[in-house]
């Protein structure tokens, strides 16, 4: 369980970060990309999201600052800092040789049977 | 620290809200979507707040992860403005190198002298003493009137047995005991015990055992216990060396025991090892023989007054009993602390609150040095509020300055206080330290680090505060328009002047008491000893055991042996004297044959030495009439003496002593013809006159130990080995001890010692005192000629010339070192009083000491207030005008 968890964790704050590389962003429209983009096969649970982006801020990974959002209210956006863009391509490229892995041994599963 | 808060506060109060209109945001847009999606507004808004999850959980969460952020960035922040004070305050203090580097000195000088005679005192007064319960021991006098004596061996016999306020009590005493070894043997320092005497300090042996009860006979028993530094250096800490045994004296002792390390009997000095009380059974018996030290404990709860009450009544009792020798004897208990510290410790105290005063003037004049320094950056101060810097970041920039100068300060400092205390340490005389032996592990430890933290925090805290409540006045705005003011300041600068005065007249005191004991010093080194000691060199020979009962063998040996050192090539002469010039020695009294008998009180007496052939002629000391002794003056011949020329002329005054002939009460059966006079010789303490002396041929007045005086162009090491070499050939069972240069009895005659270690302590603190007052002199003037920098530019446009400016500066500080050297003058008269008992040759008010003193405080606070005024003629009139 608590190793699920950190893999969801660790990916949440992948796909945060992914969705904050096109530009800054307030949370809902973080919220909206990951959805939109998974065409909502990811489904995160929106506490979590934030939860995730208030920790990465401490972590120094992205900073915010409030804006006006597309209909003139007042929103929180966040924004990328270098380290934060320097974890996603880490965090992708580590992500990305892991499922591969994955996915060659699932294919030679597959292959056998 | 307001702002801090103010800075911070609002961080905190925002997160709850921001952490809400974050949600809200979200919230709403998230409604709003699924509005345009045709749900009704009400079950939009809650589809929105049901997929958010737990909403009060969220904020409690996000509220924890921001505080910790905001802490995070509030810590960052606060190191950033550190390190940028700090870089500001390094490139003040770079800005003016010199200036810095004698406010560092000045501070490095007074911290250290202040730490290192807080460790001098700590170790000597504060520490305990490494005993059990070491408040509980007492030192035990018999008193008679004034005066203190040990106690007669049955005395404390009947003290130990009849005294309830003691938990225990024991003896002890000290002899020096001849150690035969393989290679020679030497005289070492032996301490003697009564049984009881190392448990009841808490030192019980680590190694064996103690001395037994039925040990402590007449004479001793036959065993030793060796502290642990001998059994170190003897025996490697071999635990074999137990029960193996050691020749004393010439008599085989067994080791029974091992001292823990470390320990030592101050009241003693060094020993190597320790024996039984011993003595004869006649001294053991004799009431009236006074020479058993003693020391007890206390029973728990029984006072000093108690013990030395009931003490009082045994010794009441013994004089009713025992009148003869006890009539008119009393007690006295002393705490062992006062005891080993009686004579320092009011020493000590007065050199640390000196130090303490030094530090705090020095504290003062650095304090005024860096305020002189904040007037003069006001301007740039006030542009700096001005452009939105807060009071509080500039008195934090300030006080910055100050830290940096004092942890820079109090390094050095800390570095001066470690030499500081190797000098005074190294200056007290190795007799002294034997008997505060804590001195000698004085050390920087943490203790003293954690006392000089202390000081540094409120040093910087003194320094710092000038300037800073200076900084804290100051307004942008007005300050740009205005010059330096320094109204508020007023009273705070007359105190200042007041301790300008105060320390120049201490560092007057300081510099007249130096001269009177470095001129005392002066005085006695150029004394007259009647003999020249250069070039020779000495040494002690102790004759012992059963092969020298006889006197012929004891003379046998010196003449053997002289003859011997005089063939060595090199040797000039050589010769012996049972006692060395300077250290005292028997006196015996006589009578002159034909004259009247006088009444015992009135009989004549003088110092008595045995000599050998050569013994005059070696040391250059004149013949004034007669003839020398030689080795014809033996047993087969007339007995006869020479008398020094003071009791030749106070004896026989215009008349001549030669055939004259003398009879000593001491051995009343013959009489000595007096065959020769010599020049006088300073044989007792340097600083007195030569007393009257009378010399003997060691061959009709024999003696165990004498002391060789070799005059020769060797080098002391090499003779040394030489003269050892015929010693063992004659009998290796003979010591050579207290070797060292004729010249050295001069150097370390207790009058010298006396006021050497004075005068380097007088002459540091001097020192310190005087860099101090020239310090704080120079920060005065150069604060007024800042003060005054306008009103000299006016004056130079207007036509003063250099000199005239110049004068001006001067003069003010020239009535304030006037005022201060009129004070100090006045003080150091009543100190030259203080100081009598160490003046010698020259009177409290010696007009060298007080003038040469005066004069060059009065030269270097010239300098002080020349440098400054130097600089105020070269204040640029347009640039003066212009800065305002």
């Amino acid at each position: 369980m608590p190793s699920s968890l950190d893999l969801l964790q660790g990916t949440l704050d992948l796909l945060i970060l992914k969705a904050l590389a096109a530009g800054p962003a307030h949370g809902y429209a973080v919220a909206r990309t990951i959805r939109t983009a998974s065409d909502s096969s990811l489904v995160v649970e929106d506490r979590a999201l934030y939860v995730a982006l208030h920790r990465m801020e401490a972590r120094e990974w992205i900073v915010s600052e409030w804006g006006l959002s597309d209909n003139n209210r007042r929103a929180k956006y966040y924004r990328l800092t270098p380290q934060g863009r320097r974890a996603l391509r880490e965090k992708s490229a580590a992500w990305t040789a892991y499922a591969e892995a994955v996915f060659r041994v699932l294919r030679l599963g597959e292959a056998q049977s | 620290m307001i702002r801090w808060l103010r800075r911070v506060l609002p961080r905190w109060h925002g997160t709850a809200r921001e952490i809400e209109d974050e949600l809200a945001f979200h919230l709403e847009a998230r409604a709003e979507e699924l509005m345009s999606r045709g749900l009704p507004p009400e079950d939009a808004r809650r589809a929105a707040e049901r997929e958010f999850g737990d909403l009060e959980a969220a904020r409690k969460e996000l509220a924890r992860i921001d505080q910790g952020n905001a802490h995070r960035l509030q810590r960052a922040e606060l190191w950033a403005d550190l390190w940028s004070d700090l870089r500001f305050g390094i490139r003040l203090l770079v800005r003016a190198p010199g200036f810095s580097a004698l406010l560092i000195l000045t501070l490095a000088l007074a911290v250290g002298a202040n730490t290192a005679s807080f460790t001098v005192l700590r170790a000597a007064i504060l520490r305990g003493l490494p005993y059990d319960d070491p408040d509980r021991l007492v030192h035990l006098w018999e008193t008679k009137g004034d005066a203190r004596s040990e106690a007669s061996y049955p005395d404390f016999l009947d003290w130990r047995s009849q005294g309830k306020s003691f938990a225990a009590m024991a003896g002890y005493n000290q002899s020096d005991v001849v150690v035969a070894r393989p290679e020679g043997a030497e005289v070492r320092a032996a301490g003697r015990a009564t049984p009881g005497f190392f448990e009841m300090l808490g030192a019980a042996p680590v190694l064996g055992r103690g001395f037994r009860p039925e040990e402590d006979v007449p004479d001793g028993a036959a065993v030793v216990v060796l502290t642990r530094a001998y059994w170190q250096a003897r025996f490697g800490a071999d635990p074999a060396a137990l029960d193996s045994t050691l020749i004393l004296d010439g008599r085989l002792f067994r080791i029974i025991g091992v001292l823990p390390a470390g320990f030592h009997f101050a009241p003693l000095g060094e020993v190597d090892f320790w024996l039984t009380l011993g003595r004869t059974a006649e001294r053991r018996s004799e009431r009236a023989n006074h020479w058993v030290n003693v020391v007890g404990r206390l029973r728990d709860g029984v006072t000093l007054r108690q013990a030395g009450a009931e003490l009082d009544q045994i010794m009441t009792r013994l004089a009713a009993e025992y009148p003869a020798s006890n009539q008119g004897r009393q007690s006295a208990v002393i705490p062992l602390r006062d005891q080993l510290l009686g004579t320092v410790r009011p020493v000590l105290m007065a050199l640390f609150a000196a130090m303490v005063l030094v530090l705090a003037i020095a504290c003062a004049n650095i304090a005024s040095l860096l305020l002189a320094r904040a007037l003069g950056r006001e301007q740039e101060m006030g542009v700096r509020a001005a452009l939105g810097a807060s009071r509080w970041r500039l008195a934090r920039q300030l006080l910055m300055e100050s830290v940096l100068l004092v942890a820079i300060g109090c390094l050095l400092g800390l570095a001066f206080a470690h030499a500081g205390v190797r000098l005074v340490v190294g200056a007290l005389p190795g007799s002294l330290l034997a008997h505060l032996p804590y001195l000698r592990s004085a050390e920087l430890d943490r203790t003293v680090l954690g006392y000089t933290a202390l000081l540094a925090t409120g040093t910087t805290l003194a320094l710092g505060l000038g300037p800073i409540v200076h900084a804290l006045k100051a307004d942008g705005g007005g300050l740009m328009g205005r010059g330096p003011r320094t109204t508020a300041a007023g009273s705070l600068l007359r105190l200042r002047d007041g301790l300008i005065v105060a320390e120049i007249a201490l560092t007057l005191v300081l510099l007249t008491g130096t001269a009177l004991v470095g001129r005392s010093l002066a005085e006695l080194l150029r004394l007259d000893l009647g003999f020249v000691p250069d070039r020779i060199l000495s040494g002690r020979i102790s004759l012992s055991g059963p092969r020298y009962q006889a006197t012929a063998s004891q003379q046998r040996f010196f003449l053997d042996l002289l003859a011997g050192i005089r063939r060595i090539p090199g040797v000039t002469s050589a010769a012996a004297i049972t006692n060395l010039p300077l250290n005292g020695g028997n006196t015996n009294t006589f009578h002159i044959e034909g004259e009247p008998e006088p009444e015992p009180s009135a009989r004549l007496e003088a110092a008595t030495r045995a000599v050998s052939e050569g013994y005059f002629p070696t040391l250059a000391v004149p013949l004034v009439a007669g003839r020398l002794l030689d080795t014809r003056d033996d047993s087969a011949h007339r007995p006869s003496v020479l008398l020094n020329a003071s009791l030749a002329a106070k004896l026989f005054p215009g008349a001549s002593p030669l055939g004259r002939r003398l009879r000593f009460y001491a051995f009343p059966d013959s009489t000595w013809d007096i065959a020769g006079v010599v020049g006088d010789v300073r044989t007792g303490a340097l600083e007195s006159p030569p007393p009257p002396t009378i010399y003997f041929s060691h061959l009709q007045y024999p003696s165990t130990r004498m002391s060789l005086v070799i005059r020769s162009s060797l080098a002391p090491a090499a003779l040394t080995r030489e003269v050892r070499t015929l010693i063992r050939g004659q009998d290796p069972g003979v010591p050579l001890y207290e070797v060292a240069p004729l010249s050295s009895e001069v150097e370390s005659a207790s009058a010298v010692a006396a006021r050497r270690v004075p005068l380097i302590l007088l002459g540091a603190f001097a020192a310190a005192a005087l860099l101090v007052a020239v310090v704080g002199l120079y920060g005065v003037v150069s604060f007024n000629v800042v003060k005054r920098s306008r009103e000299f530019g006016i004056r130079q446009a207007l036509g003063a010339g250099p000199g005239e400016i110049r004068r001006m500066v001067i003069r003010q500080g020239a009535i304030l070192a006037g005022a201060g050297i009129a004070v100090g003058g006045l003080l150091s008269l009543g100190l030259g009083q203080a100081l009598r008992g160490l003046l010698f040759g020259i009177g409290p008010g010696d007009p060298v000491a007080l003038l040469g003193a005066g004069g060059l405080l009065a030269l270097v606070t010239l300098v002080a207030s020349y440098l400054p005024a130097r600089r105020a003629t070269r204040i640029d009139p347009t640039e003066a005008l212009r800065s305002e």
